[in-house]
This record gives C-alpha cells, sequence and structure tokens, in this order.
C-alpha cells in the first residue's frame, strides 16, 4: 500500500505551523505561564514568546522584522508631534518608501527584474539582470501591511501613536496572527494590547473549539484536497482535460478555503486563549452571490484593508464611474500582486478587479435576479467563477493556468477519476455542510450557540475525525508564503 | 466572540466545558497513543508484515542456529515485487538463511538511518542488501513521522537533521514522532479509513501519492553515490557487517555503471543483475515493477550472486 504523503520536502523550511507538535507544545506553555504574570509581564512575555515563535524559522529574518517595527514606532511618534502639515507628508511618505522597499526587495526584485528582462529581449536588447538569491522572510507581507495601517491611521489622526515599544511591538509580531494574518487593525487590537487582560473561561473555551475546528478545516478538509488538486495540477492524472480541469478546480477551492480559513480559526483561537479577540477573517465565502459579495467574505481583513488604505484613497466611487473602475482595477491587481511575485496573480487580481467592474456596471446596485432557486443559481455561477481565477491563483505559471483551462474542452477517461470525485466529495461536502450551518445560525464556529456539552462532544469528535483522517504536514498553509 | 442570540443553556459552565474538553482530548491522544499500533497490526496486513519483518530483522545474528550464513535483504517496493522470497530461500535453503525487511516508498535515508539504528540496537546479519534504485540512491526524501518512529533512533536526530537538511519544525515533528506511536502511524491510519470509505482508493492512491521528484541527472546520481556508498562502507566497517548495494532492474539508463564503480573505489559491491534496459517492457507491471515473470526471473540471477563465493 503506498503512502499518500513522502516526507517533508527538504527544500522548503516551514516556520513553527499551526498544525504541529511543537506549535501544540509551544501555545500550551505560552498560555499557562502567561496567566501567572501580571499585565505588564504578560506583555513582555508574550512579546519575547511571539520573537521566539519568529524566529524559530530564522533568526536572521527576525532582526528584520525587528527593524522595522522600530522604525515606524519612531516615525509615528514624530508624526503625532508634528505640526507642520508638510512634514507629517513627509514623515508618512518616508514610512511608507521604507516599509514598500523592505517588502518590493524581498518579495518582488527578482519578479520585476525577470520581467524587464523579458521585456528588454522583446525589443531585441540583451541585458544581463542581477537575479539575487532572495529568501522570502515568512509573514513579511502581513507584518507590512499592519504596520503601514497604523502609520496612515495615526497620520490621519485615528489613532494615537503608541509611547511604549512593548506594546507598539507586541501589537506587531503577536504570534497567532504574525505569520498570515488575519491582518489586524490597529484601533482594534492596539487597545487591547495596551489594557490588561483577564481569564475569561467563556472566551477560552471558545477559543478551543476554534482551534479544533480550525484543525479540521487544515488537516481534514484542505489537506486531503490537495492531494487531487496537487495530481491534477501536477500532471498525474495526465494531459488536461475536461474532468482533470474540473477535479482541479474544484479540489483546489475546497483546499485553499479549508486552509487559510483553518489557518485563521487556530490564530483566532489562540488569540483568544491569551485575551484577545481577532477579526473574522472567513463568512462562508462560497454562499457569495456576486463578486462583491465574495470579498465581503473571503480574506475579510486584507478585502477591508484594500478597500480602506487603497481602493478609498484612490478615489474609491467618489471620481465618476470610469474613476471607479478604474480604481477596481488598480486595487485588485495590486492585491493579486500581494499574493505573490508571479504574473498569475497579477491575472487572478485582474480578474477579479475586472469582475467587480463589469458585475458594477451590469447591476448598478441592483438586483438583476431575484428569487431564492435564483440566488442559488447565482451562487453557483459565482463559485465556479472564483474557481477558474483559483486555476490562476494555483498554476505554476501562466502558460500552464492556460494549459489547464484548456483541458475544458478536451475530453479523457481514467479509471480513478470516479475514485477521484468520492475522494473530494467525501472531504469537501463536510465543509460545505458546515458553512450552510454557519451560515443560518450566524455562528462563528459550529455549535456556537448550544449548550456547553453539545459543543464539548463537538470539539472531542473533531479531535476523532482529525486522529483518522487528518493528513500529515507535507503541505504547509499556502498563506505562510505570501 | 459577539454575544449569542441564543441562550447558552446547560448544565455546565464554560469553565467546566473547558476543563471537560481538555481532559478529553488528553484521552482522545491516549487512546490513539496506546492503541494504534494494536488495532494496524491486526487490521493492516502491511503494518503486520513490516512489525514481523522487523523483530526478525532485530534477532538477526552473523550465523543461523544451524549454522548458515544470514543474509538481510533490505529495501523497498522493487525489493517487495521484484524478488520472490519463497523462491529465494527454496534456492539458497542449504547454504544460506534470508531474512527480508521491506518498507515501501522508502528512499536511501530511510535505509542508511534504518540500518543504523538496527546495528546499533544489536542485530548482526552476516550480509546486507540494500536494494535502491539509483535515484533512490541520490533522494533527499524519507517516509517522514513514520521514519522517524521506526527506522531513526534519538541519538541519530542531529545527523537525520544534517543529512536531510531539516528545518526545525519538521526536526521537532520527527523528535515527537520518534516516541510516539499515533504520530507514526496516523498516515496509515488514515489510508484504511479511506479504504473503507472510498471503492477503488488502491488505484487513485497509486496515482496521487507523493513519490518525490525523479532525479535523472547522472551529474547529481554520481556525486550522491560518491557522498552516501562511503557512509555505506563505514557503517559496514564500525559495524563488521558486509552490506552490498543491489540496483533493481530498470527499463531505461540509470547510470549504476558509474556508481558500480564508485563502490568499487570505496569498497562497497554494487550488485546490477540486470543491466538497464535490458529487461523488455513485457517483465515490468508497470513500467518500474517486476512482474510474475520478471521477478522469477530476477530471483533467480540473485540466488545465483548470492551463492557465488567472489564476493
Amino acid at each position: 500500500m503506498l503512502n499518500l504523503q513522502a516526507g517533508p520536502d527538504p527544500r522548503q523550511r516551514t516556520p513553527m505551523l499551526f498544525d504541529t507538535p511543537i506549535y501544540i507544545l509551544f501555545l500550551g506553555i505560552v498560555v499557562a505561564a502567561y496567566w501567572r504574570l501580571g499585565f505588564r509581564s504578560q506583555n513582555r512575555f508574550l512579546l519575547a514568546a511571539s520573537y521566539l515563535f519568529y524566529g524559530w524559522w530564522d533568526w536572521r529574518f527576525l532582526l528584520l522584522m525587528i527593524g522595522s517595527t522600530v522604525i515606524d514606532y519612531f516615525i509615528a511618534i514624530r508624526i503625532a508631534e508634528a505640526e507642520d502639515p508638510k512634514v507629517r507628508k513627509s514623515l508618512l511618505a518616508l514610512s511608507l518608501v521604507i516599509n514598500f522597499s523592505i517588502l518590493g526587495f524581498f518579495k518582488y526584485f527578482n519578479f520585476f527584474a525577470d520581467s524587464l528582462g523579458h521585456v528588454l529581449a522583446g525589443v531585441g536588447i540583451k541585458a544581463s539582470l542581477p537575479v539575487l538569491l532572495i529568501i522570502l522572510p515568512p509573514g513579511i507581507s502581513f507584518y507590512t501591511f499592519q504596520e503601514v495601517a497604523y502609520i496612515v491611521d495615526v497620520y490621519s489622526g485615528k489613532l494615537p501613536a503608541s509611547r511604549n515599544f512593548l506594546d507598539y511591538g507586541l501589537f506587531i509580531s503577536l504570534f497567532p496572527h504574525l505569520i498570515a494574518g488575519p491582518i489586524q487593525r490597529p484601533a482594534h487590537l492596539l487597545p487591547q494590547v495596551q489594557k490588561p487582560r483577564h481569564w475569561d473561561s467563556a472566551k477560552a473555551f471558545d477559543g478551543l473549539l476554534l482551534i479544533m475546528e480550525g484543525l479540521f478545516r487544515k488537516c481534514v478538509i484542505a489537506d486531503n484536497c490537495a492531494l487531487i488538486a496537487n495530481a491534477a495540477f501536477g500532471g498525474a492524472f495526465g494531459k488536461p482535460s475536461l474532468i482533470v480541469t474540473l477535479l482541479g478546480m474544484y479540489a483546489f477551492a475546497w483546499q485553499i478555503y479549508g486552509d487559510f480559513s483553518g489557518y485563521s480559526d487556530i490564530a483566532r483561537g489562540s488569540a483568544q486563549l491569551l485575551g484577545f479577540h481577532f477579526m473574522v477573517n472567513f463568512r462562508q465565502p462560497y454562499f457569495a452571490d456576486s463578486i462583491q459579495d465574495f470579498w465581503r467574505r473571503w480574506h475579510v481583513s486584507l478585502s477591508t484593508w484594500l478597500r480602506d488604505y487603497l481602493y478609498i484613497p484612490l478615489g474609491g466611487n467618489r471620481k465618476g464611474e470610469a474613476n471607479t473602475y478604474r480604481n477596481l482595477l488598480l486595487t485588485m491587481l495590486l492585491g493579486g500582486l500581494w499574493h505573490g511575485a508571479n504574473w498569475t496573480f497579477v491575472i487572478w487580481g485582474g480578474q477579479h478587479g475586472a469582475s467587480l467592474a463589469v458585475e458594477r456596471k451590469l447591476t448598478r446596485g441592483k438586483e438583476i435576479i431575484s428569487g431564492k432557486a435564483r440566488k442559488v443559481l447565482k451562487q453557483i455561477l459565482i463559485f465556479h467563477l472564483v474557481c477558474v481565477s483559483w486555476v490562476f491563483f494555483r498554476a505554476q505559471s501562466l502558460r500552464a493556468a492556460w494549459e489547464m483551462l484548456q483541458g475544458l474542452g478536451r475530453w479523457s477517461w481514467r479509471p480513478e477519476f470516479p475514485a477521484a470525485f468520492l475522494f473530494l466529495a467525501v472531504f469537501s461536502i463536510p465543509l460545505l455542510m458546515l458553512d450552510i450551518y454557519l451560515e443560518r445560525s450566524g455562528a462563528e464556529y459550529c455549535f456556537e450557540y448550544t449548550p456547553v456539552r453539545r459543543r464539548v462532544a463537538f470539539g472531542l469528535a473533531c479531535a476523532v475525525i482529525i486522529a483518522l483522517m487528518g493528513a500529515n504536514q507535507a503541505n504547509a498553509f499556502i498563506y505562510f508564503q505570501f | 466572540m459577539s454575544s449569542p442570540p441564543l441562550a447558552k443553556e446547560s448544565g455546565w459552565s464554560a469553565r467546566t466545558g473547558f476543563i471537560v474538553l481538555v481532559a478529553g482530548l488528553v484521552l482522545i491522544l491516549l487512546a490513539f497513543e496506546l492503541g494504534s499500533p494494536l488495532v494496524l497490526d491486526r487490521l493492516s496486513h502491511t503494518e503486520s508484515r513490516v512489525n514481523g519483518e522487523l523483530r526478525a530483522a532485530y534477532a538477526l545474528r552473523p550465523s543461523s542456529a544451524d549454522g548458515r550464513p544470514t543474509v538481510l535483504l533490505a529495501g523497498n517496493s522493487l525489493l517487495l515485487e521484484g524478488v520472490q522470497l519463497d523462491k529465494l530461500r527454496d534456492e539458497l535453503a542449504p547454504q544460506f538463511e534470508v531474512t527480508r525487511l521491506g518498507i515501501e516508498q522508502t528512499h536511501y535515508l530511510d535505509w542508511y538511518f534504518g540500518l543504523r539504528r538496527l546495528l546499533q540496537e544489536g542485530a548482526r546479519p552476516g550480509v546486507i542488501v540494500l536494494a535502491l534504485g539509483t535515484d533512490q540512491l541520490a533522494s533527499k526524501f524519507t517516509l517522514g513521522e513514520e521514519f522517524a518512529h521506526r527506522q531513526m533512533s534519538a541519538r541519530d536526530l542531529p545527523l537525520a537533521i544534517q543529512e536531510s537538511n531539516l528545518d526545525r519544525t519538521t526536526a521537532s515533528t520527527y523528535l515527537f514522532a520518534h516516541w510516539s506511536n499515533w504520530l507514526a502511524d496516523k498516515g496509515v491510519i488514515r489510508q484504511r479509513v479511506l479504504i473503507l470509505l472510498v471503492p477503488n482508493f488502491r488505484a487513485l492512491a497509486g496515482r496521487i501519492a507523493d513519490h518525490g521528484a525523479h532525479i535523472h541527472d547522472p551529474g547529481v546520481l554520481v556525486g550522491m553515490a560518491k557522498q552516501r556508498l562511503p557512509q555505506l562502507a563505514e557503517l559496514s566497517r564500525t559495524y563488521g557487517v558486509k552490506i552490498v548495494l543491489m540496483v533493481p532492474p530498470a527499463l531505461r539508463e540509470d547510470y549504476s555503471r558509474d556508481i558500480q564503480q564508485v563502490g568499487v573505489e570505496v569498497g562497497v559491491p554494487v550488485w546490477i543483475l540486470s543491466p538497464p534496459g535490458e529487461y523488455p517492457r513485457s517483465l515490468y507491471r508497470d513500467g518500474y515493477h517486476l512482474n510474475e515473470q520478471g521477478s522469477t526471473d530476477f530471483t533467480s540471477r540473485l540466488a545465483e550472486q548470492i551463492r557465488k563465493p567472489s564476493w
């Protein structure tokens, strides 16, 4: 009998992943020690624990993060103290340049150098541009956005600058959100860091259940769906054809949803065990009945960040129709590029931006179709539009994405296909059912509004299912690379 | 968390719920820790076979009770499907006692550390014949947690980290898995459940399993052999056990002749009982593993090779 996963790919280095024994041990020790300390000591201890969590991957990049934190801490204070608007604006610009330069260097240097090389080659200029061996520090996209949000909020007077480096450092580096979000709003998290926190059994109980549900989403749903997605996109089922492409699209749709929503649940649950509250990051996105609705439900912490710090400053919908479409497209293109330095992500973002613009043009805020059955049809349509966009997100290159989509027009058959669809159904239907329950109940996790005994039973059932069906850590959290 | 629209009526408070949930999780973990080896040994023929073969391998001494030299055949599915154990035993019965230890999807590092542990813990076969394809000799993959539990000794963890270039997270998982039955068994547990849930799952698993990337570059293959065959030679010297590398038949060029030359230089015999491309495709089940007819012929060649006095 074949094992489905070999050991870890030695080419990949992983941070302290939430679904590993070391994280469970780390979290247990931190929670146990943390609640024995007084408020200030709690913050000091958590900052040290968060730095240990980050440095576990590579301590050199811890220095980069600390450096970036220190710079923004002092710039924010200077912005708050400065009265001259020009000085304030210059300081804001300085912070943005520093933050985006660091992000740009680590994440996009090779991408732009490579793309420029291709453009120059296209016009007949042979240029040997430098390609550096740059390692992408985990979480850099997330903590950079959080720092930028803080600086912008201080500049616009929405938030006073923190005068305590310990508090600010903890706000940036609090370990549950450090590597892959949810991107916390300064006005939401910073006050929580600055005020004493007290043990609350109800919050901790909710937190533990969120962690269990998150592990179920990640280890059972995402990691199993990943096997089909990897096989379809990796060519194990042969050349892309209608069935291969559908298998790959559907499998990846459930993989990425289970993966990232599971990660977010574990992050939120871990934070709650420490007395913090993180914003909800996913609200049953595959029940969206429009692309706009999808972005109100998918990666909410990013979509609201893009709205508040990019789309609205660009003018939002206040400067006429044409500018609104431009702003939508630009916001989503940059949102796509944020996910990774590859044209596939740009196309993915562009597809969403264009869909938002077309949708706006067609509906202009009105319902084109109404009625329950029609709503379901719209949901199915939007789900498939999103699935098509996932092909660009998942494929290694534009050519591979295009070949995958071309497969929709080809037919092939293998005896393993029925088993593959059944396998996918076994792992995607439970998440669909869970989402139906959450959508109807308005709960943030399964059975939230039910008696404690039932919730205990749910948590234990999750544990048994994870023990029986959980895949191993061969598939690291997708968003850790962003 | 937002305030609930419905009353959370229960005889239990959240505090009680928290405590019961934590206690329940610990109990579930303990149940899987203690129960998984017992249950798997009964449910899975493969687990049962491997455990039996491991016990037999640990008990090996240079000679059997009746004085015959012992031979341990170690390897993966290429060995399991390429060599008919009963036939080999019959052919060699008067002169040798043959024992097999076959674990599917294993590569060089699984076996380097597996043999180290076996020898560290007292096993002393007369000869070890390690069956690996040339790309498996060069591979940096292992069987993951299962490897850490079954084949890696605790004291070899630093060496395993170095050889596999493990990051801290994976290294820590290996450490936990070394001591944990459940972490090691969970992959097999999941397969058993999936076999029950998904008809024709075995065929699907063959398609979607992660085999790791195949290595074809002769520079890499020979380069890795130059690193690794001396490790086997060192192991051989340290424990006074002869170790032979046997390269199973391959349809295409696998550069085994070059690796054989490396073996001559470092003192590890490399057996090529069928040069690459010699066996036609009709002797393979899937282009990689031999079928019944192929394995019958290959087993005879292996028996003949073992009987040769020269090696």
